[in-house]
């Protein structure tokens, strides 16, 4: 290891030698080399400074950014918060029923639509069917009536 | 309580909790913006805008797949990153500057201090950002590398970079300082 080496390994892996490659070659030639010494104290001091320094933030930051906080996605959380507190929320459940409930409503209503159509549906086309059978039967006598008075014609 | 349970809380909008949390971490958060900043109002308006953010985007924090720190700082950092862009990379006037010392010279009496301070912000900003969350705030390499979006190879050279600068400042300082005297 030489000054430049040993340099280059205090910039890399700082003053905690045991995080070298190499801790023990390091201590050794810390300790005979007075130039590594000056500049490893300088790194010592330059990283205590770092690692003391402790600050304080203003205590009138805290209630600033607490009363700056923005209410719009609280809002919308609390209206369905609300929309759930009118159902019980002892069982785990509950949320499950609630969101499958609207299915259940939907499902139901079409079914009842689908009934109500079928009933009136089912008389009418009776009525279609008995007045296209009436009205095929008038053609059908008009035409053969017309081919009699076609025959009986000289 | 862990900093995920009351995230977990922050996400429903459960104030308490982020209350919690915010005091929790701010003085820490506070630290590493005013030197980042290298002034007490603009630190304190990216602490605010990191914190509103926390909340407002607490959905895109996934819990378990980084510390809630390392997101928080990510967040101040990105933030930090933005508002140099739109300052288009300007130094702070010689006022703010003075306003700093004189803040560093009544909370900390130590003249190492200042003067590590004063080459701190001597530092650009990508370095002084990577030491003080290395250092000061305690991160590993990996999560300085996760906060400034960078692999940790070139995260590792930039704490090399700030580290031989820092150290060659002060060692220059001092040899300048025992000449005078």
């Amino acid at each position: 290891v030489n000054i430049e080496e040993f340099n280059q390994l205090l910039d890399a892996y700082g003053t905690d030698l045991e995080t070298w490659p190499d801790p023990l070659a390091a201590r050794e030639f810390l300790q005979r080399t007075p130039e590594a010494s000056i500049h490893f104290d300088a790194a010592a001091a330059v990283e205590r400074v770092l690692v003391s320094t402790s600050i304080k933030a203003p205590l009138s930051l805290a209630p600033r950014i607490l009363e700056n906080l923005p209410d719009q996605h609280a809002s919308r959380e609390s209206m369905w918060h609300e929309l759930l507190s009118w159902l019980p929320t002892k069982h785990r459940w509950v949320p499950v029923a609630s969101a499958l409930l609207p299915l259940f409503l939907g499902f139901a209503l079409g079914l009842n639509g689908m009934q109500e159509t079928s009933d009136i549906t089912e008389d009418d086309y009776l009525w279609v069917f008995a007045d296209n059978l009436e009205q095929s039967t008038a053609e059908l006598l008009t035409q053969s009536a017309l081919i009699d008075e076609e025959e009986n014609t000289p | 309580v862990e900093d995920d349970e009351l995230m977990s809380a922050v996400k429903t909008q459960d104030k308490k909790a982020f209350a919690v949390l915010m005091q929790r971490h701010l003085d820490s958060l506070y630290g590493y913006a005013i030197k980042l900043t290298r002034d007490p109002a603009s630190a304190e308006d990216l602490v605010q805008e990191t914190w509103l953010k926390v909340w407002s985007g607490a959905s895109k924090y996934n819990i378990g797949r980084v510390k809630f720190t390392t997101w928080l700082h990510k967040v101040l950092y990105h933030l930090f990153v933005d508002q140099l862009r739109r300052q288009q990379h300007q130094l702070p006037a010689a006022e703010d500057q003075s306003a700093h010392d004189e803040l560093w010279n009544n909370q900390a009496q130590s003249q190492t201090k200042t003067l590590v301070d004063r080459l701190l912000t001597q530092l650009p900003d990508n370095q002084r950002a990577a030491l003080l969350l290395f250092h000061q705030q305690g991160f590993s390499t990996h999560q300085v590398a996760t906060i400034m979006n960078l692999s940790v190879r070139a995260t590792e050279s930039l704490l090399a970079r700030a580290r031989r600068a820092l150290r060659q400042m002060y060692t220059q300082q001092i040899s300048d300082e025992e000449q005078v005297s």
